[in-house]
């Protein structure tokens, strides 16, 4: 049974806003930390819980030696930030073999797949970089554990931000006003009515109980649009109870059939991923190769990353030729974008504000039809 | 803390809205046959 | 809008001009509540042009977090001023 018709689930989230809203000693990265280890032993799987355990502390391990060594210069340090960098590299790129070619029934496949191992790689490589090249403290080991597999995220996703997810050990104890409380409760059931009444009522409604085939343009506009409601259902809910525990949640999804254009798609579908990027790919390639080439290849760099980091987002999603064309293509076709919205922004005729408008609406039919397009042809691999 | 209109309005319109909307759910799990998986592919 | 120093002064002369250049606007007026939001052009694309231009003037780095973490042009002068002591 899915984890959403589990009482149990539900009777453990309540338990854990009770418990991270309560006045306790105890900082509020452990205790939750400690609370997403039982919600996932008990709701879905006590092995599951463990593994969390043992990456949380392998990850911690590997981090805590570096601080303890200092600067990450000296020789047994670089190779513990090895170690550590490419240990979970090397499950991932195995768990996304499995998941792409292998037998997807084996035990440790399961399990990464229960905790959302994808997931759960980004948040690895986030902490390793914040940690080692900033000043920012590594979190004790339970809490990591919280940071790595949030409960509440374990699902879909959303990204958190790890700089935030530390702050809440600073902020000052508040019980949880009814106000609030309702905010949060009526999250999520928006998140709930989403999943099961748009997105599964409408699956339902146009494909029956068979699976979802995307053989023509129109099935994928639906597609995309039952995606929308199905993980952006499941980020609302996430949000809502990240709000009911006072865990920082990023807002995974804005409005993404407004956009007018594919950058801006990207800032409003699947949101905490592109700012992931943007965090931990995007910004730091693009300043080191602009450093080291000089301002003047600005662009020339930027279009390079764009490519480089897309195509990177495409084969996390899947190791297939499909995913990574189809990275390639919107970053080159982002890059685009940006080519033609600076000439663009140089003509006077362009600030008009009925030409804006053109443009806006214009922007939104191309988007909508570039991104369907773009999901039709790796989808309809996915659902043969 | 005295409750504002606002708030009251507020607390009662999120009320009135989460009860249907768990009626909606509660209708379509009774009556869909879907399983409600993840499918984000 | 509170009285600046000379440096603080200074190094926002310096930082107007790097805008302008970047943006390719003679005109261009900043203050500290200036954001992203008020410069059109000015997106994730284009900052870390402007950061490392920034770095390129005044002698300075910045880590990927400073990058990434700015808030407003008054911050950005913030910043510069504590990296020059």
């Amino acid at each position: 049974m899915d984890v959403l018709l589990n009482p149990t689930f539900w009777l453990l989230a309540t338990a854990c806003i009770i418990a991270m809203r309560a006045p306790m000693p105890w900082p509020q990265t452990t205790r939750f930390g400690v609370l997403s280890l039982v919600v996932i032993g008990v709701a879905f799987d006590w092995r599951a819980s463990l593994l969390m355990l043992a990456i949380g502390l392998a990850v911690w391990l590997g981090l805590h030696r570096i601080g303890e060594t200092g600067a990450a210069s000296s020789g047994g340090t670089s190779l513990c930030l090895l170690a550590v960098l490419f240990a979970p590299s090397g499950v991932f790129v195995l768990y996304k073999l499995v998941q792409t070619n292998g037998d997807a029934s084996g035990l440790p496949y399961m399990l990464l797949a229960t905790l959302s191992f994808s997931y759960v790689f980004l948040r690895i490589i986030e902490v390793i970089r914040v940690v080692s090249a900033s000043r920012v403290r590594l979190l004790r080991p339970l809490a990591l554990v919280g940071y790595l597999f949030p409960f509440h995220m374990l699902i879909s996703g959303p990204l958190n931000v790890y700089a935030h997810h530390l702050k809440m050990d600073d902020e000052e104890w508040k019980p949880l006003t009814l106000v609030e409380a309702a905010k949060g409760v009526w999250l999520v059931v928006t998140g709930l009515f989403l999943k099961v009444v748009l997105a599964e009522g409408g699956r339902t409604f146009i494909w029956g109980t068979e699976a979802i085939a995307v053989e023509s343009w129109t099935d994928a506009a639906m597609v995309h649009a039952y995606v929308l409601f199905d993980f952006g259902g499941y980020s609302v809910m996430a949000f809502g109870l990240g709000r009911l525990l006072g865990v920082p949640t990023p807002l995974n999804f804005r409005r993404p059939f407004l956009a007018g254009s594919v950058s801006e798609y990207w800032r409003r579908w699947h949101i905490s991923l592109g700012d992931w990027v943007r965090r931990n790919l995007f910004t730091p390639l693009q300043v080191r190769l602009v450093r080291r080439l000089g301002s003047q290849h600005a662009v020339t760099v930027g279009v390079l990353s764009l490519v480089v980091c897309f195509a990177g987002v495409g084969v996390w999603h899947r190791f297939n030729s499909r995913y990574l064309v189809w990275g390639i293509g919107i970053g080159a076709l982002m890059a685009l974008e940006k080519m033609a919205a600076s000439v663009w922004m140089r003509q006077s005729w362009s600030r008009q504000k009925s030409l804006q408008w053109a443009v806006r609406v214009v922007g939104v039919a191309y988007t909508f039809f570039v991104m369907t397009a773009g999901w039709m042809y790796v989808w309809e691999e996915s659902t043969q | 803390m005295k409750w504002q209109k606002r708030e009251w309005l507020l607390v009662c319109g999120i009320v009135v809205d989460v009860t249907l909307k768990l009626f909606l759910i509660a209708a379509l799990i009774d009556n869909s046959g879907a399983d409600f998986v993840y499918r984000g592919f | 809008m509170f009285p600046m120093r000379t440096n603080d002064k200074m190094i926002f002369e310096k930082l107007l001009t790097v805008f302008r250049e970047v943006f390719l606007d003679e005109d261009l007026q900043i203050d500290g509540s200036t954001t992203a939001q008020d410069i059109p052009g000015w997106d994730s694309f284009v900052h870390v042009t402007l950061m490392v231009k920034v770095e390129e003037t005044f002698g300075v780095q910045f880590d990927d977090d400073e990058i990434g973490g700015l808030a407003d042009v008054g911050e950005l002068q913030q910043l510069i001023a504590g990296k020059l002591g």
